[in-house]
């Protein structure tokens, strides 16, 4: 049986921005230091903001981490036992433009350096598309591009361009997703300058994880699957511990306004959630259900949700039921990125 | 036993504006109906130019001379009913931003005081109330705390933002030692103090009301408020408890990396000083399992009608039976208690 890994990372070097236009390159993103040469101070500069460049697991080959080597990636995954790697980028986890021209050129030269990446090994790496969200009559060609070139879904944050997910905004978005049959997929992430500054020394759970779950909640709650019947919905690097209080605060809005939330939230709104290893799996899935669940290594990366053996983990803990397990590492991820 | 609601209201009105003084009378929130292009109509406060929501969440299971506190016999005799001995009573004009003027929230802060202070003269025992503090400025929100103290006041009332900080900055500290010192906790309740954050999500309840509450719980144990300052408690009011445990998860992924630190499992039960107000909806057994035995309370959001609010759930508490009834009198009334000084 195959084994996928929902979310692993790449490293983004100063290649990742070969790909700009000539008329882009005054966008294009520099690394810099502290003059004195503290190593602790590296960044990126990217649209007039710093992006810290600190969240890397510097255990792993750099080749691999950055991919610029994938057959040192491969021969890790071979023995991490992973045969499919969903990758997600790591410096689009922060709001990285202020301006749409920036907005678009960052994308535009991510998303050709990462189909060029994996052109060559669509059978062991997938990735998620980032959309220009600042240029939304930009993001349905982006999208295609993705498509074209192996995306097997797209990149979103807890909060895009300063909005809540469920707008109307985004539904240009939703409407070309659907059609390329291509899931939207909100990682631990926050698009929103203002909100990310104001939480600034804060280290994810405001800024990043509960952004996400909100988004989940906004979606669900503002009617975005019935408006979009063929999209799916991935929530991807908060674990699967929340889902039961949002599911407690769907369905009192719900009767609130005299409807019943279904049994089977997450699959009857085509929703696949990350689950972690520490996650009370058995007690998760009275309310997730079997289908919904899938999980990631947090490959590349050195943080909260990082655990480059959860899938091996999972399967070696035995808490929950082998079908259900093997429903988690195949059959979910399967379904929600279409492979 | 005595049920103790850990999460009732109030309803302003303009009586809550008459004990505004001096030139501050220039600051009184004005009342205003606006027929909406809906066709139904909204009612507002106009405060320092802004219009200010916070008249419509209203709890029509309530009397109205009861939910304003025009009549406190009332308001006593509908507590009989449902079997609660003491309500500690938190605004609901404030859980929203109200005015980013120091001298207007000063103002207006004091008036709320006043009033909640005559409410509470009038039923000592069973009327304690939440502290509206003029947190833009730090020793007003000080010389107010202290007034607030011995008028009745059990707790601080805060949202999950205040100002334009997040609730483990040291700008709060003098707040949390004067607190101690008092003996008064901090009652982090369902709402959004900063208009910023509120207007980028929109209003949009469970982000702005819920995960803001939830958020600034998390950061004040993440960043060892409670190590700080080992006299204050601090209680999660009007969110549910069902998050307990995803908080919890969380802690602990945290913990272990940060110099000093280990995980804590029992970071809620274990703590004397950790509280969150529950629901009937909460799936009680496995949330004990995190929050312990003496953490939880429970209160009816009297006077609202939204997504947290039920009249009867101290009542439904014990109809459950879900729980052993040792532990429902725990949150009934010893943790409440607790919490909030009673005892």
């Amino acid at each position: 049986m195959p084994i996928i890994d929902a979310d692993a990372h790449v490293i983004e070097n100063d290649s990742t921005w070969d790909y700009m236009l000539e008329s882009e390159r005054q966008f294009r993103p520099r690394i810099v230091g502290a003059t004195n040469g503290d190593p602790a101070v590296d960044y990126w500069f990217i649209d007039g903001r710093l992006m810290p460049r600190s969240n890397v697991e510097k255990k792993l080959p750099e080749a691999a981490r950055n991919m610029s080597d994938l057959s040192i990636r491969i021969k890790h995954m071979d023995e991490l036992s992973i045969d499919i790697q969903v990758i997600y980028p790591t410096i689009f986890i922060f709001p990285t433009a202020r301006r749409p021209e920036a907005d678009l050129a960052l994308c535009r030269s991510y998303n050709r350096w990462m189909a060029d990446i994996v052109r060559q090994t669509l059978d062991r790496f997938r990735w998620v598309v980032v959309p220009p969200l600042l240029n939304m009559d930009r993001v349905a060609e982006e999208l295609k591009f993705g498509k074209e070139h192996g995306a097997c879904g797209v990149y979103l944050r807890g909060l895009e361009a300063n909005r809540r997910l469920s707008v109307s905004y985004f539904f240009p978005l939703y409407d070309a997703a659907s059609k390329l049959d291509l899931p939207i997929c909100v990682h631990s992430a926050n698009g929103s300058i203002e909100s990310h500054d104001f939480f600034l020394d804060e280290p994810g759970f405001c800024k990043f994880k509960l952004a996400v779950v909100g988004a989940f909640h906004s979606l669900v709650n503002d009617g975005i699957p019935e408006r979009f019947p063929q999209l799916r919905i991935g929530i991807i690097e908060v674990s699967a511990q929340w889902i039961p209080y949002a599911i407690h605060d769907l369905a009192r809005r719900h009767t609130r306004r005299g409807k019943q939330l279904s049994k089977n939230v997450l699959k009857d709104k085509r929703v696949w959630v990350t689950c972690q290893t520490d996650d009370d799996l058995d007690y998760i899935l009275g309310y997730a259900g079997e289908d919904s669940l899938v999980i990631g290594t947090d490959y590349g990366h050195s943080d909260n949700a990082s655990e480059i053996e959860a899938l091996r983990k999972l399967r070696n803990d035995s808490k929950i039921p082998a079908q259900v397990i093997d429903k988690i590492l195949d059959d979910n991820p399967r379904a929600l990125y279409a492979l | 036993m005595l049920s103790i609601d850990a999460d009732a209201h109030v309803i302003e009105t303009e009586k809550t504006w008459d004990y505004l003084e001096g030139t501050d009378r220039r600051y009184r929130p004005v009342p205003i109906t606006v027929d909406m292009p809906s066709g139904k109509t909204q009612n507002f406060w106009i405060i320092g130019g802004r219009l200010i929501g916070g008249r419509d969440n209203i709890g029509q299971d309530t009397s109205k001379e009861s939910r304003e506190m025009a009549n406190i016999d009332s308001r006593l005799r509908h507590m009989d009913e449902i079997g609660t001995g003491v309500q500690v009573l938190y605004p609901t004009l404030f859980l929203r931003p109200v005015t980013d003027s120091p001298r207007i929230e000063l103002a207006l802060c004091r008036s709320y005081n006043r009033w909640m202070a005559d409410i509470w003269s009038k039923a000592k025992d069973r009327l304690r109330w939440a502290v509206q503090l003029p947190l833009l400025t730090m020793e007003k929100a000080l010389d107010e705390l202290r007034w607030s103290h011995g008028n009745g006041a059990c707790a601080v009332f805060m949202r999950g933002i205040e100002t334009n900080h997040t609730l483990h900055d040291p700008y709060f500290f003098p707040l949390y030692e004067e607190a101690s010192r008092l003996n008064m906790p901090i009652g982090i309740h369902s709402g959004i103090g900063n208009f910023t954050v509120n207007e980028m999500l929109n209003g949009e309840p469970f982000r702005v009301a819920k995960l803001m509450v939830i958020g600034g719980f998390h950061s004040m144990i993440l960043n060892g408020i409670p190590e700080r300052f080992p006299k204050l408690r601090i209680g999660a009011i009007e969110v549910a408890a069902q998050w307990v445990p995803y908080l919890v998860h969380d802690l602990n992924l945290r913990f272990p990396k940060l110099e000093g630190k280990q995980a804590r499992p029992d970071v809620l039960s274990g703590s004397k000083q950790l509280f969150a107000a529950c629901q009937t909806d909460d799936d009680l057994p496995y949330v004990l399992k995190y929050a312990g035995e003496d953490s939880l309370m429970i209160g009816s959001d009297y006077g609202h009608a939204d997504n947290a609010s039920e009249l009867l759930a101290l009542a439904r508490l014990k109809e459950n039976g879900e729980i052993d009834p040792k532990v429902i009198d725990k949150i009934l009334f010893t943790n409440p208690a607790r919490f909030y000084g009673l005892d």
